[in-house]
């Protein structure tokens, strides 16, 4: 039993983690929480359902096409919404309800074209699942942690070392003297949309490879990624991955002794407890 | 030709007006003060001059601001920095979570080659050795007085033909002060024309080639190091003499 609620609170942590990922990278640059963030998600899920459902991709292309129209249409937005915003110097709170519009937006935009039939994704006959250390593990389960170790790492070494995510950190450090040092920011910010975008694209297939796609599911992941990038500290990369499988563990474990119906309410008393007792995070910063 | 000539610059905040037709030069090679009291206008100026301006609530009514032949009026901080100019803000601005090496890297950031940034990071920590000492050191955990060394270190990696510093010795220790500003004659020796807001009167005009002196939002007078330095005006009120 222990094993296989740890397997469960991984894969359910790992989903969480790249939902806090993208989420933390866009905040941290731009200092707002892009609720749009949610539906950018769904977008993902529809996308990989169109390139390989309909199209007929091999399913790690439609992998990579989706994530990749998911992180344009998170630049979009960006581009169209945000971006007009800060030029006209809009407070926090304007463009924080502007991604909600964004994001009820999308979400009807996808209903209009899917309906709000349930579909999913076309990836071969479900097989059974392997048996390790007395818990079960399906193939479908192990692409998804893989998947999500190598979307981390790959964010994480790319913010720390290369030239372009050096210039994401001073962004987000101090948009001003980034200007000052010949970075222009507005261009670092749109790319910033659309990595974060992506990692949202990915976790909205990652999801569907396991349950069905429908246009609201972006709503709750949304919640729940804010939860792991709120405990994690917002803003911070490591912050988001334990974030993540803390919550993770804590709905998986929690089940273990409570109905199934308490899951999304522990995801969200250790959101209320942590915006009271530690509002930064575990290991964020007070600004 | 001048390096910077700044023509009838008048400058708003909302309906508060901060510059009246302000006019000044910079030459090639040349080190120009601006001096005065509190809220004269010369960081207004000099902020109008970087690109900065709008970021602190300002706005440019008109005027023309000329670098090297170029409208340079209205453009952004990053366009100004590929043409050769350089800012050095008086709250320094380092990018607290990076490196001090980190924060050297960026200021080469439009630089083409790792060759050429390590290059120039050894030039400016051979300007300043103490940055060398604490490379690996988050710049936000440094000393006041040592943020302010990184951002000049950090605004001289594209080797700028002008370079705008505001109010330098603000909040730093006289020896800090002493070593910037020895340090500013290095840069100027090396070739980049320096623009500097100094509230120390006697260090700046001590340092400076020309000078201007602003009062209440215009310049009232300007000299070479030597009128100014000798006018009685200005030993009796900024020198207290």
């Amino acid at each position: 039993m222990f094993t296989q609620l740890l397997f469960n609170s991984l894969i359910a942590g790992s989903i969480y983690t790249l939902i806090a990922l993208g989420f933390s990278l866009i905040y941290r640059t731009v200092r707002f929480f892009n609720f749009a963030h949610g539906v950018i998600y769904t977008c993902g899920a529809y996308a990989a359902y169109a390139f390989i459902n309909q199209l007929g991709f091999h399913p790690a292309a439609g992998f990579i096409c989706a994530s990749v129209c998911a992180g344009v249409v998170g630049s979009a937005v960006d581009a169209m919404v945000y971006k007009p915003l800060r030029r006209r110097k809009a407070p926090y709170l304007v463009l924080l309800i502007a991604s909600l519009g964004a994001f009820i937006f999308l979400q009807n935009v996808i209903l209009l074209i899917y309906s709000s039939q349930i579909v999913s994704l076309n990836t071969g006959p479900v097989k059974a699942g392997h048996l390790v250390l007395g818990g079960a593990i399906t193939d479908m389960q192990i692409v998804i942690l893989c998947t999500s170790l190598l979307l981390f790492a790959a964010l994480t070494l790319f913010v720390r070392y290369t030239r372009l995510g050096k210039a994401m950190r001073a962004v987000s450090d101090d948009t001003v003297a980034a200007g000052v040092v010949g970075i222009n920011p507005e261009r670092i910010i749109g790319i910033v949309f659309f990595a974060g975008s992506v990692l949202a694209g990915a976790a909205g297939i990652l999801t569907s490879l396991e349950t069905g796609i429908e246009p609201t599911m972006g709503m709750t992941a949304m919640l729940k990624g804010i939860t792991a990038a709120v405990v994690g500290g917002a803003g911070s990369i490591p912050g988001a991955a334990f974030g993540g499988m803390l919550l993770g563990c804590a709905e998986n474990f929690g089940i273990w002794k409570l109905p199934a119906a308490w899951k999304d309410c522990i995801a969200f008393v250790i959101l209320v407890g942590f915006l009271l007792v530690k509002p930064y995070g575990i290991v964020g910063k007070k600004d | 030709m001048p390096l910077l000539e700044v023509t009838n610059l008048n400058v708003t905040y909302g309906v508060q007006r901060a510059l009246n037709d302000v006019s000044l030069t910079v030459n090639e090679g040349e080190i120009v003060v601006m001096i005065g009291p509190n809220g004269a206008g010369k960081s207004s100026t000099i902020k109008a001059v970087g690109g900065i301006l709008a970021h602190a609530g300002g706005r440019i009514e008109n005027g023309d601001i000329i670098f090297r032949g170029k409208n340079i009026k209205g453009r952004r901080t990053d366009e100004l920095v590929k043409l050769g100019i350089s800012f050095v803000h008086d709250t320094h601005r380092v990018f607290p979570s990076m490196t001090v090496l980190e924060n050297l890297e960026m200021g080469g950031y439009t630089l083409s080659g790792n060759a050429a940034v390590q290059r120039k990071i050894d030039e400016v920590i051979a300007l300043f050795p103490r940055l060398g000492e604490r490379k690996k050191q988050a710049a936000g955990t440094l000393s006041i007085g040592e943020q302010q060394m990184l951002a000049i270190g950090r605004s001289l990696m594209l080797t700028p033909a002008l370079l705008l510093v505001d109010e330098p010795s603000i909040g730093l220790s006289p020896n800090f002060v002493e070593t910037i500003f020895s340090r500013f004659v290095e840069i100027n020796r090396g070739g980049t024309a320096l623009l500097i807001v100094e509230q120390n009167t006697r260090k700046a005009l001590e340092l400076c080639h020309r000078g201007y002196v602003f009062e209440i939002g215009r310049i009232a007078m300007e000299g070479t190091h030597h009128d100014l330095l000798e006018n009685r005006h200005i030993r009796s009120i900024y020198l207290g003499e």
